[in-house]
């Protein structure tokens, strides 16, 4: 869809006027963000008052509208939340369902496979985000262009590297999802049919491509210039002492909670707050929380493979990340563990002796009631879901709590600090430094249109 | 002869938005010949069919107050790119837009590409194609068959 006025321009628009002490800035659209919505800045005598992000897209009621289908519908449905993240939609739901279902004993082979190659499709997806946000839609904001086609005017190759690699997370996608967007080959249980032998060789090619070139990516980032703001955080993300986390895992916070996925709502809870559409998640009562790149890079740093490690000391990233102008880095080191996970990945599972290719695979489920609960690490990090089904598979109820609703009041308080950081500088100095801090988060509000309305009033 | 492809854009569980979709997949049942592809929505990998066919025909549902719903516009990439800023935004991942100028700019656009915007009525999500929009449709898809027929025939 072609919409109206959608690339007016951003910093263009702003309209300063001086009465007293009195000043405005506004920025009519913000581009380069997932979401609709605003960002209201107020200003007085220097000191910033309010942050508050403005979601105005109406709620999108999939929630409501699960009860009463099928539960094998769950993960088509809700891959229609998000054209950016479907995958991450699916297999939470997908876990939840089968957290339900009783599962007929398999073969650990069958079981073994289908973890794997969720977790090779779900790299497909973080390539394919990640790769977009740091070169489309954060880059430019730190070489100081407008976009990425002004970027491409000066860095041609970099552009075409960045175009390369998302190609093949949307590869990664198609040949195991069946289509790039809204993939249509997840089902409760595994997989409605897999990829040929060749089409998996094809892919494995492209890999070792795409492996140098995360590299190249990362050495790329971490020249850019950061700025200094690091910020004491309570990350939360899904920890899994063997792998870096994408299906499963505990969800775990630096002040020390560890919790199954079941757990969830006696610790994180939702608000409605009078100035957006999306609800607010908070930790316990009040606290607010932050998850994504750098939570999962904070938790489960052990669990990177050594290129990764290296990779990051390299980019003079710590163990931690706690400054969020440089998540684009860890963003770029997710990149590189997406590459070697998926290839080790499609390595293995090609060199066994169990024949999988071009072939249904799926566990034997037996539906029953309950309740089934799931957290997976979206791109932008943890995504929930609940379901409640009948004995005859029908959902009774839905909750989803997707990454960028729990990241909304870090990111309204780390804008109002940026704010007051940089509250000295010129009306477009600042309101440049706070449209690459909303980027810092990748927020995808709808989970994704693109209009963001930047306000900031000085008084 | 040159290669030339369509391709329909858009979701079809977002009201007029699976215009796009609708037309190209009428054309493919009238022409089983001519290639079409649909688009979910990443149109970043319009490029490449940039690098494979010649002849690209775009389609795409599109706001525009002023003019009919179900009326369609056709848009010639190639040589004038998106001036009109009220074609340049997209619910689309990447816009058309900034998908046509990052392949001007990096000189991968094929010998040509139009966009044929179709005006729309609401895209509400959840609902189908309205229906003054979809009773335009066959209109639409004779618009493009004979632009098709007409820049095979130039090109020959």
């Amino acid at each position: 869809m072609q919409l109206v006025n959608r690339f007016l321009e951003k910093v263009n628009n702003m309209s300063h006027q001086s009465k007293n002490n009195t000043r405005e800035i506004k920025v009519d659209y913000l581009a380069r963000v997932e979401g609709e919505g605003a960002l209201r800045l107020l200003i007085e005598q220097d000191q910033v008052k309010q942050a508050q992000l403005r979601i105005f897209e109406p709620p999108r009621f999939f929630e409501s509208f699960m009860p009463g289908r099928d539960y094998k519908e769950a993960p088509d449905i809700t891959a229609r939340i998000c054209g950016i993240c479907p995958v991450a939609y699916q297999m939470s739901a997908v876990h939840a369902m089968e957290q339900i279902c009783s599962n007929v004993e398999q073969a650990p082979e069958t079981k073994s496979l289908i973890r794997d190659l969720r977790r090779l499709l779900y790299c497909g997806e973080w390539i394919e985000s990640h790769i977009l946000h740091i070169y489309m839609l954060h880059a430019p904001d730190f070489l100081g262009y407008d976009d990425a086609i002004a970027l491409a005017k000066d860095h041609k190759n970099i552009v075409q590297r960045g175009l390369r690699l998302k190609k093949i997370g949307n590869e990664m996608i198609r040949c195991f999802g069946g289509r790039e967007i809204h993939p249509i080959n997840v089902k409760v249980g595994g997989f409605y049919k897999l990829p040929t032998e060749e089409a998996c060789s094809a892919l494995l090619e492209q890999l070792n491509w795409g492996r140098q070139a995360a590299l190249e990516t990362i050495e790329w980032v971490s020249a850019f210039y950061f700025e200094d703001f690091e910020q004491d955080y309570e990350f939360v993300s899904l920890y899994h002492g063997n792998v870096y986390p994408l299906n499963e895992g505990v969800i775990k916070t630096r002040s020390g909670l560890s919790i199954k996925p079941n757990a969830f709502e006696q610790h994180f809870f939702e608000k409605h707050e009078a100035h957006t559409n999306a609800l607010h998640a908070t930790f316990g009562e009040d606290q607010n929380y932050f998850v994504g790149p750098m939570a999962r890079y904070f938790h489960n740093y052990a669990q990177l493979p050594r290129a990764c490690k290296q990779a990051a000391s390299d980019a003079g990233l710590n163990q931690a990340c706690y400054n969020p102008f440089k998540s684009i880095i860890v963003r770029a080191i997710e990149v590189l563990f997406a590459f070697e996970e998926a290839q080790r990945i499609l390595e293995d599972c090609m060199q066994s002796s169990f024949s999988w290719c071009d072939r249904e695979i799926a566990l034997d489920l037996t539906v029953q009631a309950g309740i089934g609960y799931a957290a997976t690490e979206a791109p932008r990090g943890l995504l929930w879901h609940r379901y409640e089904i009948d004995e005859q598979g029908v959902i009774l109820s839905a909750k989803i709590v997707p990454p960028t609703s729990q990241n909304q009041r870090i990111i309204e308080s780390d804008i109002g600090k940026v704010a007051q950081q940089n509250v000295m500088k010129n009306d477009q100095d600042l309101t440049h430094i706070l449209e690459q801090a909303i980027r810092n988060y990748d927020p995808c509000i709808s989970c994704a249109t693109h209009f963001l309305n930047l306000e900031v009033v000085r008084l | 002869m040159s290669k030339l492809l369509i391709v329909g854009i858009g979701n079809d569980f977002r009201g007029d938005d699976g215009v796009g979709l609708a037309v190209v997949s009428k054309i493919s049942q009238i022409k089983p010949d001519l290639s079409v592809h649909l688009s979910g929505g990443d149109v970043s990998s319009l490029m490449d069919w940039f690098s494979i066919y010649d002849i690209i025909i775009l389609v795409d549902a599109m706001i525009q107050p002023s003019s009919k719903a179900g009326t369609a516009q056709i848009f010639d990439l190639k040589h004038h790119g998106l001036v009109d800023k009220s074609v340049r935004g997209s619910t689309h991942i990447m816009s058309i837009y900034e998908a046509v100028e990052l392949a001007r700019v990096l000189g991968a656009l094929p010998d040509q590409l139009f966009l044929v915007g179709v005006v729309a009525e609401a895209f509400n999500l959840g609902e189908s194609i309205s229906d003054c929009v979809r009773e335009k449709i066959d209109t639409v898809v004779e618009q493009i068959l004979k632009l098709s027929d007409d820049l095979v025939n130039q090109s020959a």
